[in-house]
């Protein structure tokens, strides 16, 4: 029995057999959901702040890597992020321009740390502003999933630095 | 803000969906660090025994709160925010506090953290133990300020309560059943 992840922090929620192409192991733990109640009052609790953030749904079982690399089952923390990117072959996309649907777009504080990840739902041309919209669909912790537009999410999330995609 | 204004704020849905929104223990509590209303009472932990003492019951109390089996423990930020806090204010405390929230059901980081107090984590390298064996339970008594608080309530299953040094006899004070 696993008590304790590669940190040494303890493990509190069962975990499932996941790993990458390359077959190593994605750490990963299902956190219990959160009741209906209290993810109502988180999301009316976001939404007026977020303007551009429209609600696919409420669950807290997953995080924002587990809605990319697992099928929103599990959560995975965001350390492994890098692990993941260079066993599935994703490789960097450097312009807003060239995004597609589905492509990831990496978050990080100040500090340097990956905070979040979100998969690119659409990319808009704003013609008037000369500059690309892309409009991102993630998971916020264990607020729930939402299609919100690429800087419009929680400070804490962090900003967008870098883009990726596994297209071939 | 006071200490006990920050207290109240900590377990507002407001400064939940704040610490939340991120997705690691390690980003959770970074983000707790920022936040005013934890810095505030952190200061207030350092300079006063009451607000300690008053942090170590609410964790109690807030452990020992019914919760729907189906769900994750509600308060399950507030506990880990003041367990850490007791831990880093008053690391004796916080070997009691860890002991408390480990007890209360369906907790994440919170549990996270409590096992981490209580449990070193194993070395990297092979199955010794790193430190020395579980003390939280074993501590009878300790001492904060003029201050004393009992240990004995934790094995009991009572709410902690304080004393001044004086005019307790210390044969009787753990027993709160009284």
């Amino acid at each position: 029995m696993t008590l304790y992840d590669a940190r040494g922090d303890f493990i509190v929620g069962p975990t499932l057999p996941l790993a990458t192409r390359k077959g190593r192991e994605i750490p990963n733990e299902q956190r219990l959901q959160r009741s209906p109640i209290e993810m109502a009052a988180r999301r009316n609790m976001v939404l007026p702040r977020h303007p551009s953030a429209r609600v696919r749904s409420l669950s807290s079982v997953y995080n924002c890597m587990g809605m990319v690399f697992a099928s929103r089952r599990t959560w995975i923390d965001p350390e492994h992020l890098y692990m993941i990117l260079e066993d599935d072959d994703y490789r960097r996309v450097l312009h807003e321009g060239e995004l597609v649907r589905g492509d990831l777009v990496i978050y990080r504080d100040e500090e340097g740390h990956v905070t979040h990840v979100g998969l690119v739902a659409e990319v808009r041309t704003n013609l008037r502003e000369a500059r690309w919209e892309v409009i991102v669909l993630s998971q916020w912790g264990e607020v729930g999933e939402y299609f919100h537009h690429i800087d419009d999410v929680e400070p804490n999330l962090g900003k967008p630095t870098e883009y990726w995609t596994d297209r071939i | 803000m006071s200490w006990q204004q920050a207290l109240s704020e900590i377990e507002s849905t407001e400064f939940d969906v704040k610490l939340n929104v991120v997705s690691s223990m390690g980003a959770f509590f970074r983000a707790a660090a920022k936040e005013s209303v934890v810095i505030d009472l952190y200061q207030s932990m350092r300079e006063s025994g009451d607000a300690g003492e008053e942090v170590l019951g609410r964790i109690y109390d807030l452990s020992q709160l019914a919760v729907d089996p189906r769900y994750e423990n509600p308060k399950d930020t507030p506990l880990a925010i003041l367990l850490w806090l007791t831990y880093f204010t008053e690391p004796a405390y916080g070997q009691i506090a860890a002991n408390y929230v480990d007890r209360a059901p369906q907790c994440w980081y919170a549990k996270k953290l409590a096992r981490r107090i209580l449990t070193p984590p194993p070395v990297a390298s092979g199955d010794a133990w790193v430190g020395e064996r579980q003390y939280g339970l074993e501590v009878a008594q300790t001492s904060s300020g003029d201050t004393m608080f009992i240990m004995n309530p934790v094995t009991q299953g009572a709410r902690p309560r304080y004393y001044k040094k004086a005019g307790v006899p210390s044969s009787t004070a753990g027993n709160t059943s009284a």
